[in-house]
């Protein structure tokens, strides 16, 4: 079998399906008397296009017996599903449409509550008060509180300067003083040394005087009686004969 | 011959009526028929699926909102019940023998007629195929149908019959 032009096939499948308008059906019938094997496919499918509707009608004379087939078939076949909605056709379009208000409310509230402003809390608020109120002011704060104690840090390390000079000075004064001064302070003290030996001896008269006086009294009230007991006493052994 | 509309019977059928429903059948049948064996490819699967159609549409006949376009509805059922029974087959093909199935499809059968070589076309060009030629050739019907245009049903046809003239040509070229 020759080959039909390739860019012919789809031309002649549409003439066979009667697609093509006259002016384009004239036009292939032409380039058809001039081409054998664009002619040979026509033929060809032409001949398909027979056989398939000859199919077809094969087909369509066994059609009511499977009709009869299935309507047989229905016999044990039950209805299935409620009968209501046919009964009363609104109900079903009736419960949908309440059903799908009822969710949309339901988003609608959801959505809501979502996006609605919260209730205000007054100790949120007050806590988030102040810790604006001290971050914004903690920084002036403790600029301000270094400042002062750079000033008084300052002020103390002048005040121990002054003082170490001071006492610089006294000292200075005092050395002075001690060097001019010798000789009177000696004297003053050899003065002092007098009282103080004056002061001694005046306390051993008074011990003196008292052991005195006592002794008397002593021996006033025992006699002789004591003296013997003292002369005992500084000589045992004859304590020990008697 | 009963005269009352689709809707009438639709709803004569819902409240039980098996004779609406029978009528109905007859009505529709073909349709519904062509519409599976242009899925499907062979009669004896076609007139399977298009029983369990029919018998699928008077058990959810009360789920049909308008009782006018029973035919559109009960199409898409027969057509879905095909395409499942398609995928299904195919599934089964493969885990079988996937290598027979190749050799199938491949070593074209010397002994293949016409409606052998119809069920080798793809599904989505042997459907409009089916219901150009064997329901009136009529591609405009056809286009309402599939809803798809006229143009295309026409384009989806070129192809479809080249392809089938290419499978004939080749398997009568085969030694």
């Amino acid at each position: 079998m020759n080959r039909p032009c390739p860019d012919r096939q789809d031309k002649i499948a549409d003439y066979v399906l009667g697609a093509l308008d006259a002016a384009q059906a004239e036009a292939l019938r032409e380039h058809l008397s001039e081409c054998f094997g664009c002619r040979q496919y026509l033929q060809s499918l032409k001949e398909q296009n027979e056989s398939l509707v000859e199919l077809g009608r094969e087909l369509g004379t066994g059609m009511t017996a499977r009709q009869d087939s299935v309507i047989e078939a229905l016999q044990d076949v039950a209805p299935a599903g409620p009968l209501i909605r046919r009964a009363f056709p609104f109900v079903g379009g009736f419960v949908k449409t309440a059903v799908a208000a009822v969710l949309l409310l339901g988003a609608g509230i959801t959505i809501g509550r979502w996006t609605a402003p919260r209730r205000v809390d007054v100790e949120q608020l007050r806590a988030d008060l102040e810790a604006s109120v001290v971050a914004s002011i903690q920084p002036v704060v403790q600029t301000t509180v270094l400042a002062q104690v750079d000033r008084r840090l300052q002020a103390e390390a002048q005040q121990r300067a002054e003082l170490a000079l001071q006492t610089h000075k006294d000292l200075y004064m005092l050395a002075e003083q001690f060097a001019a001064g010798t000789e009177s302070l000696e004297n003053l003290m050899k003065g002092r040394f007098a009282e103080l030996v004056d002061i001694i001896e005046a306390g051993r008269e008074t011990d003196r005087w008292r052991v005195e006086k006592a002794l008397q009294e002593m021996r006033t009230r025992t006699g002789l009686g004591l003296q013997a007991l003292a002369v005992r006493a500084s000589d045992p052994a004859a304590t020990i004969h008697d | 011959m009963d005269e009352r509309s689709d809707h009438d019977l639709v709803m004569a059928s819902c409240r039980g009526d098996r004779t609406a429903y029978a009528v109905l059948v007859r009505r529709h049948y073909n349709q519904t028929f062509l519409v599976c064996l242009g899925v499907l490819g062979h009669v004896h699967d076609a007139e399977d699926v298009a029983q369990d159609t029919m018998i699928k549409g008077f058990e959810r006949i009360r789920q049909l909102r308008t009782g006018s376009q029973f035919g559109a509805w009960v199409g898409a059922i027969a057509k879905n019940l095909s395409i499942n029974l398609l995928r299904k087959q195919k599934m089964t093909e493969r885990a079988l023998n996937a290598e027979e199935s190749l050799r199938r499809r491949e070593g074209r059968p010397a002994c293949e007629d016409l409606q052998q070589a119809v069920a080798r076309l793809p599904w989505d060009l042997r459907l409009p195929l089916v219901m150009y030629y064997f329901d009136g050739q009529n591609a405009k019907t056809v286009a309402e149908k599939l809803e798809i245009s006229t143009s295309g049903v026409y384009q989806k046809l070129r192809t479809a019959i080249q392809e089938l003239h290419e499978i004939l040509t080749t398997q009568g070229d085969a030694p």
